[in-house]
This record gives C-alpha cells, structure tokens and sequence, in this order.
C-alpha cells in the first residue's frame, strides 16, 4: 500500500493544476452538501418543533359531516341526484368533555389536555380591520397542554384569568393592525354580529407566520359568553410524552372516543410533505455537483492512465502487480477526495459561520432575523462520505483499465 | 541446476509465431548476449525471460522450480524479487528524483523508506551518481539516466539482470561504462542476460545466442 502512495502522490504533483481544480470540485459539492443540509433541515426542524410546541400533538375535535350516502341518491331506477354538499346536521361541539378529558389524563402517554372553543371574528383597532381565528383558551390547562407562556413576549398569560375582557394577539395580527404595545383597546367582531371591546394585553410570537398572522387567545369563558355557547368545547388538544407516537395514539383513540382525533403529523401532512419535495429538489441538485466533481476526478485519472501508460509499464516490470497498478490509481482519487473533504468542511464552516451571523428579516412560511441553521457534525460526515464514495467510483475504472494494461505492448509501441 | 530454463516455448502474436520451440537454459553466474536482426524475437524472448510477458505454449522453470505463468500477482512478485530489468531507454518515472526512482521497487518489496533510502544512495554512489540523487529525471544526462536505470535494476539485489539494448542509445564512452558496470555485476556473481545487436559488446560476454525469425539458431 506504502508503495502505491509513493507512486501516487508523485503523480498527482506533477499534474498540481489539475488536481487542484478536482479537489476545489470535491470541496464545492461537500460545502453544498452540509451548506443546504443545514439550512434545509435548519428550517425544517425549527417549524416542526415549533409547530410541536404551539400546537397540540393530538386535535380531539367533531367528526367532519360527509354523508356518502345524500351524494349520489338513486331516485329512480334509472335516475341519479348529485347533491353537491350539504348541511352539517350535528351541531360543532363535543359532548361530555369533562368526561374526556378526566379519561385522557389517566392515559400512561398524555401529558395534559385542554379545552378551547375555536371561532373566527375581525379584530378592528381604528381604521384597520384584519379577520382572526378566536380560541378560547382555560389559561391553566393551556399551560400545562402547550408551551404558549414561551411564545408571549410579556408573559402575561394569567391575565387572561384574572380578567375577563383580555385578549392575546398574534405578532403579525398585532403589526398589520398598528398595534406596537400592550394595553391597547381593540373591538371584536364575532359571527353573531357583536362586537366586544377587549384590551391586549400580551403578543403571541411563535415566528411562525401562518399562526402569528390569524391567532387570538382570549379567556374561553368570555368567548362562550360573547357566543352564547355557554360551557360549549369544540377542541380538545392533547399533549403527549413521545410526539413521534401521536399518529398511532391517535389511532388508537379513535376508537375510544366518537370525536375525531388528529395528530400534529396528519394536520400538517401539507407541509411535511412539501419538506419531502424540497429535500429531494435539494439533493438531486447536490447529487448533480457532487456528479460533475466525480467527473473531474474521472478526467484527471484517466488523462493521468493514458499519459501515465509507459510509467505504467515500468512499474509493472519492476513488480507492482495489477493490483498495486489498481491501487496507485485509486489512492489519487481517495488523495483527492480527502483534501477536497477537508477543503470542503473548512469552506463550509466558513459560510455557515457567515449566515449564522447574517442579521436579516426574513419572513416566509418562518419569520427569523436570520438564517435558522441545523450545524449537526452529522452532514459533514454524510456530505464527506458521499463525495468518497463518488470520488472512489470515479477512479475505479480508470484504475482497472491502468492494471488491464500490457507491458510488452506499451514497450514495443516506444 | 540451471538458473532459468525455457521449454519448448512458442509465442504467436496476431496469428504470427515470433518464438518457434526456444529451449534455453541460464546458468547462475552466466554472462549472455541475444543478438539477431530485427524482427528476429531477441526482445519477445527477453520479455518471456522476464516474466513481462506470457508464452503461448512451453514452461518455465526457475533453479528447477515450475513458474505458473497464470498467476499475474505471483509472477509480478517473483520478478520484484529475483528479476532486475534495464531498458534502451532509461525509463526512469519522470515525476520522480533518481533516488525516489531507486526506492521505487524496494517500497514495492515492503523494505522501509529509510533502508530503502540507504539503499538507493549506496547503489547511486556504486554508479557514480553520487550528489545527484535529489536530481531529477530531465536534470541529469542520458548516461547518468541509464546508470541511475541500472541502479534501479539492481535495488532489489536480483538473481538476474535483463538487459534490452542497454547501451542502443548511449554513445561510446558511456556504453562503455555501462558495459564495465555489467561485467563488474556479473564477476560478483550477477546473471546477466543482455538483448543487443552490437557484435563487439556481444563479444565481452561468456556465451552468445543468436536468433533468427524466432528460433535460436546458434549459442556459441
């Protein structure tokens, strides 16, 4: 092996040009690789915790009316209706949640559950206008279901127990309406035409838009009251101690309780499975620059046979077998795809070290004042070992036609 | 016992014989010169000697030992360690200096760098290339190229030494030397087996073969 890294190592010297722009390849693709690594997966954990955070892992909530049988109605024997849609017959409430609740908590695997009453009204503060997802919340459940108390910049949800005519806003929901600090009066229209005057008295900031921009928690007996609900639940959330168990708990609630039971991977199924389409999107385009790289080292070793042919006669006469011929070769690949490896994890760090310190407003699907990084050592090694094993099978061919080669031709050619 | 023994060793090239039933023996201690026009199979015969290339037909014993002349990796490894070879051209690996060119085939062996490195500036300075060994290939002249090529062929002290037209592109005070340098070899007792169409070198050593279209027809 010492023998065909001598020989190795002389080779790529001599061809110092060319084998630094392959190793710049390999330090390219494995920089790609562990830079979109990062912040893909950087963006993507960060949304599911949060959303594992904010939300509940397990939705209880009114089965959803589609009556198969009214959508398509035999009439007569010949004749078909098609009914599109129809009106929900059951009214959007769970009954005996208390009875529910009491039952969860003894379950081994939940941690809590609350109850909300979930509606929709426009929030009106002066001239603007902006229309919100009401949920009324038991501010002591709550706090033991989600970790809500995190995302509100003041803390103050024990206001909403103490007072009845609270109101926490969405950051976003709060900014659109011009609304910079707390204490301030806004009204609430509800669906039945009311309007209520509530006062802010803390902003909800999970930094994700989507939420931030529709919510409003407000005491969930002041919503049934405006709504003329009284003790009325639509939702209960739950929280449970393993959230990578919520599909099949869910599952198995469903056939305890006749409510639906979501979890927090079905109500955001959307959006896991876009995650799934970017991630894909992302490594087709750094399997391509990974390819090109190997390409590189191809060219080089294969330029470096064909030039090389005679060398490589001499070696054969002096002993090195085809095997140790295979080897020489070789090594110039693994020698080139370990300085670009290290190259590439010097580049990478460096810009991650960049962006992480980069002080932006972006506002997306995430809101963040800057790049939401994942800086696991765990792409560096997945990065590094597919470009080795790129880099390996690049150089493998040209390595075995550089041992197929026969000295006494290569002689009598001279 | 004979050194190396060739029985009834035929080679056909493109439906061609270049080697008709050879049957040779080399003794241990034996200074031999093929010689022959061209195209007479001197040098085909020199490679099959050499274990580069393979018979088409015949055996080869070495000091009575039958060589199996399918197994590439055992025939590569045997030349490494009994064989030295020396081309007409140097054929010295350019991106090496002379003295990493001597190691090369002592690393090959498994010998250490540092002995090998001793090894090569011992056998540097044996051919008078003494300071020149951080040289590299294109710094030094074609008679100082072939004798760091000798140097080379000698690294892995080889029972024998075959020799293709060693001096074929040296001029004459520099075959010469080379020459010197082989009967010196061969009077401690190296086997040298040396291709070349030169009569008056052919005359400098113990025994003389000759060919023509690929037959030996006379070993005087």
């Amino acid at each position: 092996m010492i023998a065909s890294i001598f020989i190795s190592r002389a080779f790529l010297k001599k061809r110092k040009k060319q084998t630094a722009v392959s190793i710049l390849g390999v330090a390219i693709s494995v920089t790609a690789f562990i830079v979109m690594s990062s912040i893909m997966f950087g963006f993507q954990k960060y949304f599911i915790q949060q959303i594992i955070d904010i939300e509940a892992h397990l939705t209880i909530k009114p089965k959803e009316e589609i009556d198969e049988g009214r959508i398509i109605r035999r009439i007569e024997p010949e004749a078909l209706v098609k009914v599109f849609g129809n009106k929900p017959k059951e009214k959007d409430k769970i009954l005996g949640w208390r009875e529910i609740i009491r039952r969860l908590e003894r379950h081994p695997e939940v941690i809590g559950v609350a109850p909300h009453l979930e509606s929709k009204g426009v929030l009106k503060y002066g001239a603007k206008e902006k229309p919100v997802s009401l949920i009324g919340i038991d501010p002591k459940r709550e706090a033991k279901t989600s970790v809500i108390e995190r995302f509100l910049e003041y803390k103050n949800l024990k206001e909403l127990e103490s007072r009845r005519d609270t109101i926490i806003v969405g950051k976003v929901v709060a900014r659109d309406l011009g609304i910079k600090e707390i204490g301030k009066k806004v009204v609430l229209a509800l669906p039945n035409g009311e309007t209520k005057i509530l006062k802010i008295v803390d902003f909800f900031n999970s930094g994700i838009t989507n939420i931030d921009s529709s919510r409003v928690y407000l005491p969930i007996k002041t919503l049934q009251a405006f709504l003329g609900r009284p003790d009325e639940v639509n939702i209960l959330i739950v929280k449970i101690k393993d959230v990578n168990r919520a599909e099949a708990l869910a599952r198995e609630l469903k056939k305890e309780i006749r409510y639906e039971v979501e979890s927090w991977q079905r109500a955001y199924l959307n959006f896991l499975k876009i995650f799934k389409v970017q991630n894909m999107i992302t490594y087709m385009i750094v399997f391509a620059i990974i390819t090109v790289s190997a390409f590189g080292i191809f060219n080089i070793i294969m330029m470096t046979v064909m030039e090389k042919r005679k060398e490589i006669a001499i070696l054969m006469a002096m002993g090195y077998t085809p095997r140790d011929i295979t080897s020489i070769f070789l090594f110039s690949g693994i020698i080139i795809s370990l300085l670009g490896g290290v190259l590439g994890f010097i580049m990478a760090w460096g810009i991650l070290e960049y962006l992480s310190s980069l002080e932006l407003n972006i506002e997306g699907l995430l809101r963040s004042k800057g790049f939401i990084l994942d800086r696991s050592i765990k792409y560096y090694f997945a990065g590094f070992l597919l470009s080795f094993f790129f880099s390996l099978l690049a150089s493998f061919y040209p390595a075995y036609k550089a041992s197929k080669l026969n000295p006494v031709e290569i002689f009598r050619s001279l | 016992m004979s050194l190396l023994k060739l029985k009834d060793i035929e080679k056909v090239v493109d439906g061609e014989r270049i080697l008709k039933g050879i049957n040779l023996e080399i003794e241990e201690g034996d200074f031999v010169a093929i010689i022959g026009p061209s195209g007479s199979g001197k040098s085909s015969l020199l490679y099959i000697m050499g274990l580069l290339d393979i018979p088409s037909s015949g055996e080869i014993y070495y000091k009575g030992e039958f060589l199996d002349l399918k197994n590439r990796e055992f025939l590569s490894d045997f030349r490494n360690k009994k064989m030295g070879f020396v081309f007409q051209f140097h054929y010295l690996i350019p991106e090496l200096t002379l003295l990493e060119n001597v190691m090369a085939p002592q690393i090959k062996k498994g010998v250490s760098l540092k002995e090998a490195e001793e090894k090569a500036r011992y056998l540097l300075e044996r051919l008078g290339l003494s300071g020149k060994e951080k040289r590299m290939v294109y710094e030094v002249s074609g008679g100082e190229m072939q004798r760091a090529a000798i140097a080379r062929a000698l690294a892995n002290d080889p029972e024998i030494l075959l020799c293709d037209e060693p001096t074929g592109n040296l001029d004459s005070k520099n075959t010469e030397r080379v020459m010197e340098i082989f009967e010196e070899l061969n009077r401690e007792g190296k086997t040298v087996v040396m291709v070349t169409h030169d009569l008056s070198l052919s005359k400098r050593t113990k025994r003389v073969i000759e060919m023509l279209d690929g037959e030996i027809i006379k070993i005087s």
